[in-house]
């Protein structure tokens, strides 16, 4: 993300100007995932939305230190722009309605997953099984992808749209958690695989476990 | 599309770009190919084929516009802007620790090194509203191996 995101012009001035960053390297943390350790002189490889989970996530938090939004995996460039220009109207919304702010939170998270395409039985269901959910979306993405077919493309699709899923319901089930309290147990987000993708030199993807 | 047509769409386009107000890049006076249309307006950034440029308005949208149908003084300008990005690019990624303040600029953002500054940077100040703060956790390190 540092080499394509962090780069692109519109993303840093929104980033300078409208929000304070903060910058936490994870290593040693049991709920990371694995990496072949990039220079920042590589070439970017590809990746696809949401890929990395474990590896990479965007909290955005009140001044008071609570998460209101979170967006897991990689974003590109639009896609990071989108997340930021959501969590701001999100962030002057809640400034309005301290009182009310958990409920409204959930609410806002609950209509985004509807308008992404996901029923109310998936987005409130209180499990964290990620198979589950993996099938459940793998099946829609077979009947939206029926006539491409592409296994690969609709592998990663479903991968990205799994992590959407995940974290929407982090902030329906977890609104304006206390950063503190999410540190305790990061797996809320990042969910309680055993292995995660990692991209490799050439640019591509490859399996790696967590905790490494 | 007829010619009067295509110069009211741009007439409009720019119209709404007289409105930018974005940090980094300068205010300056943007005109058409035909010269017949100018507008003050700031750069965010050109597209990765370089066919569009966008600016950023003062609601915080970004519109795009064909560098086609710009001055050849705008593309000049936009020629000029590529090469000092690339090579302001290149120097941000050198990590530069900031006199105030717990931070450090890397790819041209100050991060807070620690939570503690961070949400104490975010709190309602004279100067300004406050600010929400985007912690961004990564396996690795941002300035090196990552």
């Amino acid at each position: 993300m540092r080499t394509v995101s962090f780069s692109s012009p519109a993303v840093r001035t929104m980033l300078q100007n409208d929000f304070v960053c903060q910058l936490i390297n994870t290593k040693g943390d049991p709920t990371s995932g694995a990496s072949v350790g990039h220079a920042p002189s590589d070439a970017a490889g590809l990746c696809t939305r949401g890929i990395g989970k474990q590896n990479v996530q965007c909290l955005f938090l009140t001044p008071s230190g609570e998460i209101f939004h979170a967006a897991s995996g990689y974003r590109g460039p639009e896609d990071l722009r989108s997340e930021l220009e959501f969590a701001l109207t999100l962030y002057r919304a809640v400034r309005k309605q301290p009182a009310n702010a958990s409920q409204l939170v959930r609410d806002v998270h609950i209509q985004r997953l509807r308008n992404q395409g996901f029923s109310d039985d998936v987005i409130t269901r209180s499990d964290s099984s990620g198979m589950l959910m993996a099938m459940r979306t793998a099946r829609d993405f077979a009947e939206l992808n029926r006539s491409t077919g592409n296994p690969v493309s609709q592998a990663f699709a479903i991968k990205g749209r799994n992590s959407e899923l995940s974290d929407g319901r982090f902030s329906v089930h977890y609104p304006m958690i206390p950063m503190q309290k999410f540190l305790e147990d990061p797996r809320i987000l990042v969910g309680h695989e055993s292995s995660a993708f990692q991209s490799v030199g050439n640019g591509g993807a490859s399996g790696g476990p967590i905790g490494r | 599309m007829t010619k009067y047509k295509r110069s009211i769409v741009l007439f409009l386009g720019l119209a709404v770009l007289a409105t930018c107000s974005p940090a980094d890049e300068p205010r300056r006076k943007w005109k058409d190919k035909s010269g017949e249309y100018e507008v003050e307006a700031k750069l965010v950034s050109i597209s990765s084929d370089g066919k569009t440029v966008s600016i950023e308005l003062r609601d915080r949208q970004f519109v795009d516009v064909p560098i086609e149908r710009l001055s050849s003084d705008d593309r000049r300008y936009l020629l000029r802007h590529k090469r000092l990005e690339s090579r302001r690019v290149a120097a941000d990624r050198r990590p530069q620790e900031l006199q105030e303040g717990r931070t450090v600029k890397l790819y041209g953002i100050n991060w807070h090194q620690t939570l503690e500054s961070a949400l104490a940077a975010g709190q309602p100040s004279k100067v300004g509203t406050d600010k929400p703060i985007m912690c961004f956790r990564v396996l690795g390190d941002l300035a090196g191996f990552m």
